[in-house]
């Protein structure tokens, strides 16, 4: 029961909140959209022979993000360093244990999210991408970074241009 | 909207100078200072193949026009993609009705909107109650349902499509599978547990 569907490759995906993952891919002659709500698909094509522009507007998403998570890395990073002087003042070792193992758990986890906000440095500035046709411009949720809509287009430019060549 | 199409910032609507964006490099909107990377595309300048080039009035104001003959009113929408149409571009094909573009590319398979895909629903049913029903006691019962209902649908469904890309998601169905059997040996279990309390009990 081999069926002729065409091979994808994938270019960008993501999750959409609990209920769904989202991803963006590379079809023969165009850009496929999928959203899958839990087991549901739903597919969304722009035919490269349509495509006018592609617009990535820059967010303060990345800002965001590391300001939550590196908020959330110097308040436990300070509970730990509360804890471990908390400890120093013990002169029983036992008594400043549990005061010891708290700090070592909040070091770690400080450590935990200080990696995640260079993660999230590293990945670049944030991004909502415009698909622009003859019907109109669209909104996608990816690629949600500007370092990953360059690489995409990149790809994409080529097979557009010579699509479009090819219809006049 | 036909030959030379317009660019807007996507936030505030403000137009653009296509010319300025072109160079690939980000450019401030004038207007909210988003910083906007933009592509531009052969398709933006030149209007798609059969477009007329004598730019006529629109039908008349608020009427739908045929997206190749900007002067003409529509007649109908095209099946695959949507234009508008004036009788002249309708081309009848098996039954549907196509704009010369979609005519030409309507030797691929035809296009699939939506697919469930039941080895991913398999798995949910399969994996997702042994996390949620534990904290919500009372409705245990209801890994009698869903237990069954994931292997019943991973089977049933072993040999749909599945996913336009993905494939089939076996593994998934796989998942469903075995979650569900777990959740029915966890119910055996908790019977048993019950009975045997009962016993010692009474
Ligand atoms: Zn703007
Ligand atoms: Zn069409
Ligand atoms: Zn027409």
């Amino acid at each position: 029961m081999a069926e002729p569907t065409p091979a994808y490759t994938r270019l960008a995906s993501n999750r959409l909140g609990l209920a769904g993952i989202g991803s963006l891919w590379l079809g023969p002659d165009h850009l496929l959209l999928v959203s899958n709500t839990f087991g549901v698909e739903r597919y969304r094509r722009w035919f490269f022979k349509d495509l006018q522009a592609l617009i990535a507007r820059r967010t303060a998403r990345r800002l965001v993000w590391n300001l939550v998570v590196g908020g959330a890395s110097v308040f436990v990073a300070l509970a730990s360093a509360a804890s471990f002087a908390k400890a120093l003042t013990f002169s029983d070792h036992n008594d400043a244990m549990p005061f010891f193992v708290v700090s070592g758990i909040g070091a770690f986890g400080a450590l935990v999210f200080f990696a995640i906000a260079l993660a999230n440095t590293a990945l670049g500035p944030g991004c909502v991408v415009h698909v622009q046709t003859p019907f109109g411009v669209e909104k996608l949720t990816l690629p949600g970074r500007l370092n990953a809509f360059a690489k995409i287009a990149d790809r994409l430019t080529p097979l557009i241009e010579a699509a479009q060549r090819q219809s006049e | 909207m036909t030959a030379g199409a317009t660019l807007s910032c996507p936030k505030c609507q403000l137009a653009l100078d296509p010319a300025s964006a072109a160079s690939g490099a980000e450019v401030a909107c004038a207007a909210c200072r988003s910083g906007l990377t933009v592509r531009l595309f052969p398709a933006f300048t030149n209007p798609p193949a059969g477009v007329s080039t004598a730019s006529g009035e629109h039908a008349v104001d608020g009427e739908a026009a045929c997206f190749f003959h900007p002067e003409k009113r529509a007649a109908i929408a095209c099946d695959r993609c949507g234009r508008f149409l004036c009788a002249l571009c309708d081309v009848p094909f098996g039954g549907r009705h196509l704009c010369p573009l979609c005519l030409d590319a309507s030797k691929l398979p035809d296009l699939i909107h939506r697919r469930v895909v039941w080895g991913h629903v398999a798995a949910i049913l399969g994996v997702m109650p042994m996390f949620v029903l534990p904290m919500c006691f009372p409705l245990w019962f209801l890994a009698f349902i869903t237990g069954p209902s994931a292997i019943i649908l991973a089977l049933w469904k072993w040999n749909a499509p599945g996913s336009l890309v993905y494939g089939q998601r076996r593994g998934m169905a796989i998942v469903g599978i075995v979650g569900g059997l777990l959740q029915l040996a966890g119910i055996a279990g908790s019977i048993w547990l019950f009975v045997w309390a009962v016993r010692r009990n009474g």
